[in-house]
């Protein structure tokens, strides 16, 4: 699994991404952690067949123990079905998701590590010097969905938003923001349900400071590329099945 | 009855023996940049440090193989945590299916444990040798670092005898002693956990 640094002060962002061993159908996901002191916090760590190679890659940057805190920007497989694992390798970790998901996101096993819910309106975690802030994203595309948003790294976690369907070796950075557009376009169109709801986050996000924008497929998009995104996205018209 | 290591440990184990030999195979590419170097100098130097060309030339190759072999444990590692989380998830399975025989008493639940189990078994041989050769591949890398370390030796018994290089070759045999101390430290390492899995 491809490893790169994204950010490097005093925290850390890092990506993982283009696992080579994973099974074909399996879409391809990119997981993020933040290091931050002996504390760290892995964004959507994956679905359970791509569970030990994130291990082991992980494992090359920070040792175990300082594996303790996980996200889960919603409830799909792609996101947290490595749940149960994770469970039992960091038991004594913490997972923050929304709230909402609780009886669902359990289906995966959580018997060790400590659920905390994050409620509909957002709010802030620490992990050692670093605030992060939990964007809402609700209904983009899940009911209950949340971004991460740190403000001193000017970075943007947005989780299924920005997602692009992309061969398995292709870049990790947007170099023709055009041409990108049409790996996003069928995906956005039609997970995404609501031009409401998407109004809604962009009014949100665009009052934020982003330098690099984070999604969990495809690639990372990076200084003007960000406010691009967020112009085209308002123009695209989501929720197309209904009009099949 | 092959010994069965516990699936959870063991994919644990796996992961950290690849972090420890991703970070060798880091030290072991300035390892190769060093013995580039000293190539680069001998060639400068020419007759007067000619006891070092055989030298620097086997310090090159062995770098080299060091690099390969870190990258080779790192992906054995990796394979070998597949298995254990393929067996993990086995396990898990074989745990549910005898929870489920149970309630029902149903004999075809039972032929599925025993097809389960099979399965399970010939993983977990896989994964035992693999951890056995993965061990013996330690030992090799351990071995090219003492090698390492007698190539610093010669070096500072070169230097001595020259009176222009003698600096720069005292400074490449300390930095080939620093590198194959910490490559030696991460082995040791990766060792210690593979240890502390098999003694469980
Ligand atoms: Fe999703
Ligand atoms: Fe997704």
């Amino acid at each position: 699994m491809e490893a790169k640094l994204l950010f490097d002060d005093k925290h850390q962002w890092y990506v993982f991404a283009r696992d080579p061993d994973k099974p074909e159908k399996i879409i391809d996901t990119n997981q993020y952690m933040v290091v931050s002191g002996k504390e760290s916090l892995v964004l959507d760590p994956g679905g359970i067949e791509i569970f030990s190679a994130m291990l082991s890659t992980i494992l090359k940057f920070i040792p175990l123990e300082q594996v303790t805190h996980l996200f889960a920007s919603h409830q799909d497989p792609d996101i947290i079905s490595s749940l149960g694992m994770w469970d039992q390798v960091i038991p004594k970790a913490k997972l923050y998701t929304p709230n909402l998901w609780e009886g669902f996101i359990r289906h995966f096993g959580c018997e060790n590590i400590e659920f905390c819910g994050i409620k509909d309106g957002g709010g802030e975690l620490k992990i050692g010097d670093t605030t992060l802030q939990f964007i809402p994203a609700h209904y983009l595309h899940s009911s209950a969905n949340f971004h991460v948003y740190d403000p001193v790294a000017k970075i943007l976690f947005s989780g299924d938003i920005g997602a692009a369907l992309e061969p398995q070796d292709s870049s990790l950075f947007i170099e023709d923001f055009d041409s990108h557009c049409d790996k996003m376009k069928f995906f956005h169109q039609r997970w995404m349900p609501s031009n409401e709801a998407k109004n809604h986050w962009l009014k949100r996000v665009r009052k934020l400071d982003i330098d690099m924008m984070l999604p969990q497929h495809g690639r990372i998009f990076r200084g003007k590329e960000v406010e691009q995104f967020f112009d085209w996205f308002e123009a695209l018209n989501v929720g197309v099945a209904l009009d099949s | 009855m092959v010994k069965e290591y516990s699936p959870v440990k063991s994919a644990i184990t796996s992961s950290q023996v690849a972090g420890e030999l991703y970070r060798a195979s880091m030290i072991a590419r300035q390892l190769s940049l060093a013995a580039k170097n000293s190539q680069a100098i001998v060639h400068r130097a020419g007759s007067r440090v000619a006891g070092l060309k055989v030298i620097s030339e086997y310090f090159a190759d062995l770098a080299l193989k060091t690099i390969k072999l870190a990258e080779a444990i790192n992906t054995i590692s990796l394979d070998i945590s597949h298995l254990a989380v393929e067996r993990w998830r086995q396990n898990t399975l074989v745990d549910h299916l005898f929870d489920s025989q149970e309630k029902t008493e149903n004999d075809d639940v039972l032929l599925i444990i025993t097809e389960t189990r099979q399965r399970q078994e010939g993983i977990n041989n896989r994964f035992n040798i693999e951890i056995r050769s993965l061990e013996s591949q330690l030992e090799e890398i351990q071995q090219y670092m003492q090698a390492s370390r007698v190539v610093a030796v010669s070096f500072r018994l070169e230097a001595t005898q020259t009176d222009e290089y003698q600096g720069i070759l005292e400074d490449m045999a300390n930095n080939i002693d620093v590198f194959s101390e910490k490559i030696k430290q991460h082995v040791l390492d990766a060792k210690s956990y593979i240890d502390r899995l098999l003694q469980s």
